[in-house]
């Protein structure tokens, strides 16, 4: 069963800010889901044998990666324009370097 | 004067080559139509009524020059608001990508776009959605819900219900969703339109905002079979931008020469778990009634066990929310999107964005994700659910490999469409909607939902056919033209 603490854990791992109100809802609701995700468990003997790669991808599925060549991409300005905060050149994020 | 949007895709196209009839005189009619209905149901989040007329004109232009049109020429077309249309808007309806703010326009074509005009359509505009294509009701959006054109209390069903709504209101003649876990067969069968979920990989992916990558899949809403083989001969296309399309030539057959309901000696299996007392009884009654005019047809039926299915709701929810929590780790507000500008720290910057852009669902989800992926969960459940999907993939591969079956046909959803709020406090009850349309995702098969009649609430009801890999898109083709014949599409007065 999950905990406030743990959910405090797994949202700072998510980079979410969670209320104490949205911990406590949060908390009842993942639990109510995992309870119900337990059924697995009655697989446990009959997995036990089983590679989890063992038949994932299907024969149609080969993947295939293009060659490793430079191509046209999109330009500079069309990219930073979609930004909430950019310089002509660059992204601006809140400083991560502190003065010594 | 005629209703143009009666006219089905490829009478359009007909009568568009003929000359008896204009791109911008159909553009216009759907755009009338819209204006006057998209108030009350809401399912577009934009219109490109500009571009969308002009692209019209252009056809009429091509067309009295004697130059040559592409085959979907003037079928006005609309887009779930996760497939990126150059220089429009795309916000996964969430406020993480500025959806009632400053919405992301996208700076590219996905594949299927592309494919689109290149062939002529009329994109009219973008579809509401549950937010970042999760839930089954549409109630998740940031633009509020979408309301079912059939009852304007109930839900479209989800997430792609913009979608389905506008075909069914006849809002658009076609439209495109995306399916992850059912997001295009359950509101189909909601609506009472077709909705296909073609073979993973058959259509790129390329340009679809992701929710879960190895499930999710781009497919068509219709009111004729012929329009949905229609569609899928445009977009089903070996594309190298999607490292899972199939490379595969001869395996995008030619898919409108599969509708003349040929469907005698097909052999189609039904999962006994349709008859079970969690299926309502006008769903059931309606599949009755659907194997029987088959059976007229000469198709052969069987009951069978599919004894895994019962583990695909709980499979799906640890592999889809693994997979949405890395997917969904790009939105921190740096490149694109709404940013907290709030925020004087980095790491304070990303939860703040995250936190007061993404609702509460893609919270719960990122958070079940993030869970069952971290340090001492992992084997416990990521790698679990891994081994049960391969698992029910088997016994999926059994049915149509060694038991020779053709295709199978169950349920859409357990139920007709229900009200707003119905479902919307208990998550679990609302993943457990999924049943029926998780299995065909999580093994990679083709999948359609069929309407098939009205309930006594005069509710649009849905039969959904599975087919193998590969060529199976052809048998539930020709099911789906036969089923057609005999029990059309229901029109919605409106």
């Amino acid at each position: 069963m999950l905990t406030v603490k743990d959910v405090s854990y797994i949202a700072k791992l998510a980079n979410l800010k969670l209320s104490d109100d949205d911990k406590t809802l949060f908390v009842d609701q993942l639990n109510t889901v995992l309870q119900h995700i337990e059924q697995l468990n009655e697989l446990d003997e009959c997995l036990a044998e089983r590679s989890s790669s063992a038949n994932h991808k299907s024969s149609l599925q080969k993947m295939i990666l293009r060659e490793d060549v430079v191509s046209p991409s999109l330009s500079r300005e069309d990219i930073l324009k979609e930004c909430a905060h950019a310089s002509k050149e660059s992204f601006i994020v809140p400083k991560v370097v502190e003065a010594s | 004067m005629k209703d143009l949007t009666l006219l089905s895709a490829n009478q359009i196209v007909k009568q568009i080559k003929e000359k008896s009839l204009k791109a911008f005189d159909v553009c216009k009619a759907y755009l009338d139509r819209i204006e006057k209905l998209n108030p009350s149901i809401n399912a577009y989040t934009h219109i490109n009524k500009e571009s969308a007329l002009n692209k019209a004109s252009e056809i009429d232009q091509k067309i009295a020059n004697g130059e040559p049109v592409g085959s979907m020429a003037g079928v006005p077309v609309a887009l779930k608001d996760n497939i990126s249309h150059k220089n429009q808007p795309l916000s996964s309806a969430s406020d993480i990508l500025g959806a009632n703010d400053r919405p992301y326009h996208s700076p590219y074509n996905a594949f299927v776009v592309e494919r689109l005009l290149d062939e002529d359509a009329v994109i009219l505009g973008r579809t509401n959605m549950d937010e970042f294509a999760m839930g089954s009701s549409t109630e998740t959006s940031a633009y509020g819900v979408t309301r079912n054109p059939w009852d304007l209390e109930r839900v479209p069903g989800g997430s792609s219900g913009g979608s389905a709504a506008a075909v069914a209101a006849r809002l658009a003649c076609i439209a495109l969703g995306s399916d992850t876990g059912g997001s295009i067969r359950q509101p189909a069968s909601f609506c009472g339109v077709l909705g296909l979920k073609p073979t993973y990989g058959e259509v790129s992916r390329f340009g679809l905002a992701a929710f879960a990558s190895s499930l999710d899949q781009i497919g068509p809403f219709a009111r004729k079979t012929e329009d949905i083989a229609l569609v899928m001969e445009v977009i089903a296309k070996h594309d190298p931008q999607d490292s899972t399309s199939i490379p595969s030539d001869d395996f995008y057959g030619s898919y409108l020469d599969h509708i003349q309901g040929d469907v005698e000696n097909l052999k189609i299996a039904i999962p006994s778990f349709s008859w079970s007392d969690a299926v309502d009884k006008d769903i059931q009654n309606s599949l009755l009634q659907t194997k029987k005019s088959l059976q007229k047809r000469g198709a052969r039926f069987e009951d069978i066990d599919l004894p895994y299915n019962k583990y695909a709701v709980s499979v799906y929810y640890i592999l889809a929310t693994a997979e949405a929590s890395s997917n969904l780790a790009r939105y921190d507000g740096v490149q694109y999107g709404f940013r907290d500008n709030n925020q004087t720290d980095l790491e304070e910057m990303y939860q703040g964005t995250r936190s007061k852009g993404f609702g509460k669902e893609v919270q719960r989800r990122i958070l079940l994700g993030t869970y069952v992926l971290s340090s001492g969960y992992y084997d416990a459940y990521y790698k679990k659910a891994q081994k049960v999907q391969s698992l029910i993939k088997e016994t999926y591969h059994s049915v149509f490999f060694k038991d020779n079956f053709d295709a199978i046909m169950l349920p859409t959803s357990p139920t007709a469409a229900f009200r707003f709020g119905e479902k919307s406090q208990d998550p679990l009850q609302m993943y457990l909607s999924d049943i029926f349309t998780i299995g065909s995702n999580l093994a990679g098969l083709p999948a359609i939902s069929v309407p098939s009649g009205l309930n006594e609430n005069n509710l649009p009801l849905g039969v959904q056919i599975i087919g193998p890999p590969g060529k199976g898109l052809q048998s539930l083709l020709a099911i789906s033209s036969a089923h057609e014949s005999d029990t059309p599409v229901p029109k919605l007065e409106m």
